[in-house]
């Protein structure tokens, strides 16, 4: 018995403490649904507070932040935007304008070679027409050579035969006489 | 004889007492759960004066917090990308912008409206977090509370909508066009009383989800006062309700802004 009356003991104290916040209540019966005037005053109030408060220090700074950040960052990927296309086009001058210079090169390249091609050309004729002057300039120099020593080759041989002649008929022949008929003789051959 | 007797009579007795402590075990649940007139902790007992309430106390102290985090500790400086609370709490006022105030509102009176619906969030998010935290209570427990809250819901469905629309749009909003007088007679009064009711039910269902999630905790607790060590696993089943409580918190804060926003959109754009 004296156990179950220790076993209690610990309830007594719960049973004091319950009174004493009920007496301090003074409410009697606890009732969650309770309502009360006073309490929904109180929620207006601290609720308007809160709402005037935070709108001043927080909502309105921050909301205006937020669309500020917002609008930034919009603008910052429009302009990156932006510069990527402006970027693409001057890639497109820069690969346009080597694509030009290339060409460029090549064309002068071309003339260049065409030209030396044609120097060289003119250059071949040229010394090929002086070649030819000068075989001409050879053969005339030869043919000349030539018809003057057929002429000595003549006037020896006439003379070789005169000379013969006369011994052969023991210098009997006038020389005038003799001259005559061989240069007859000469040009009827 | 004697003996079985004894033994019944023993029982008997038991079972007496754990009656007499749960019957305490209730009235201090019941006691702890609902407002009073002091503030109890294991530090210090403040007893507050007529005027004044725990749960009054409580709503001071949360407005005072909400107000501390979004005036001191959320920081944004100009050119730095937001880092640790600020972003957080940076991400939960977008979405309360954008996916509470705009979606149900539309782009122009989901901007202006946004204070509105981000004070409720943080200030039922914190009074409800409050509730789990060891020397405060829940206010958002207190049906007046709840009640209060919702009737500026209220206020904004009926004067907010007479403003945006005027008198005759708001009244008008009550006959849907299109539909056979008869009709009427019964649809008028059933959209009046679904006002109403409206708001009733966000009352009610912040409120009771609050106190029954704290009179859960408190039961299985009060087991164990009860019952003495054998229902000390109930301690772990306190502490997982508790952790749902976390969630309970955020969830009836977002239930409670979007519905709001919900029933003041609706008055505010009677056509959709």
């Amino acid at each position: 018995m004296a156990d179950s009356e220790h076993k209690t003991e610990p309830n007594h104290d719960l049973i004091e403490t319950i009174h004493a916040h009920t007496a301090h209540e003074n409410h009697g019966e606890i009732n969650p649904m309770e309502i009360s005037g006073q309490m929904v005053l109180w929620t207006w109030i601290v609720f308007a507070i809160t709402l005037a408060v935070l709108y001043k220090v927080a909502w309105k700074p921050i909301l205006a932040m937020l669309d500020q950040r917002e609008k930034n960052i919009q603008e910052a990927l429009d302009n990156a935007e932006f510069l990527r296309k402006e970027m693409a086009e001057l890639e497109a001058v820069r690969a346009k304008k080597l694509a030009d210079a290339d060409e460029q090169s090549k064309a002068v390249l071309d003339a260049a070679r065409k030209g030396a091609h044609e120097q060289a050309k003119a250059i071949e004729n040229k010394a090929r027409d002086e070649a030819a002057i000068l075989t001409e300039n050879a053969h005339r120099e030869i043919e000349i050579s030539r018809a003057l020593a057929e002429d000595t080759l003549r006037l020896e041989s006439a003379a070789w035969a005169r000379e013969l002649a006369g011994k052969l008929i023991n210098e009997n022949l006038d020389d005038e006489k003799n001259r005559a008929l061989t240069d007859r003789l000469i040009g009827e051959l | 004889m004697t003996n079985s007797v004894h033994i019944v009579e023993e029982m008997q007795h038991q079972a007496d007492v754990t009656a007499d402590r749960s019957h305490h075990v209730n009235q201090w649940v019941m006691h702890h759960v609902t407002d009073s007139g002091s503030w109890h902790t294991p530090f210090f007992n403040l007893h507050l004066p007529d005027w004044m309430s725990n749960n009054a106390l409580m709503l001071i102290i949360c407005a005072l917090l909400v107000i501390f985090f979004f005036g001191v500790v959320f920081r944004y400086k100009e050119g730095h990308s937001p880092k640790g609370w600020t972003n957080a709490l940076e991400a939960l006022i977008l979405f309360i912008r954008n996916d509470i105030s705009i979606a149900h509102l539309g782009e122009k009176d989901g901007r202006k409206m946004a204070p509105l619906f981000l004070t409720f969030f943080f200030f039922i998010l914190t009074a409800n977090l409050m509730g789990l935290i060891p020397l405060f209570s829940a206010a958002t427990g207190n049906i007046n509370v709840t009640f209060g809250l919702a009737s500026v819901t209220f206020f904004f469905m009926v004067i907010g909508a007479m403003v945006a629309n005027g008198p005759v749009a708001f009244f008008k909003s009550f006959a849907p066009s299109g539909v056979p007088w008869p009709i009427l007679i019964l649809i008028v009064p059933l959209e009046m009383i679904g006002l109403v009711i409206k708001c009733a039910a966000l009352t009610i269902r912040l409120f009771a989800n609050l106190l029954a999630g704290h009179i859960v905790v408190f039961s299985l607790i009060g087991l164990v006062v009860s019952f003495g060590y054998a229902a000390l696993p109930a301690v772990g089943m306190a502490l997982a309700i508790n952790l749902m409580e976390i969630f309970i918190a955020f969830l009836q804060a977002y239930v409670f802004t979007m519905l709001s926003a919900m029933f003041i959109g609706q008055m505010y754009h009677p056509a959709h």
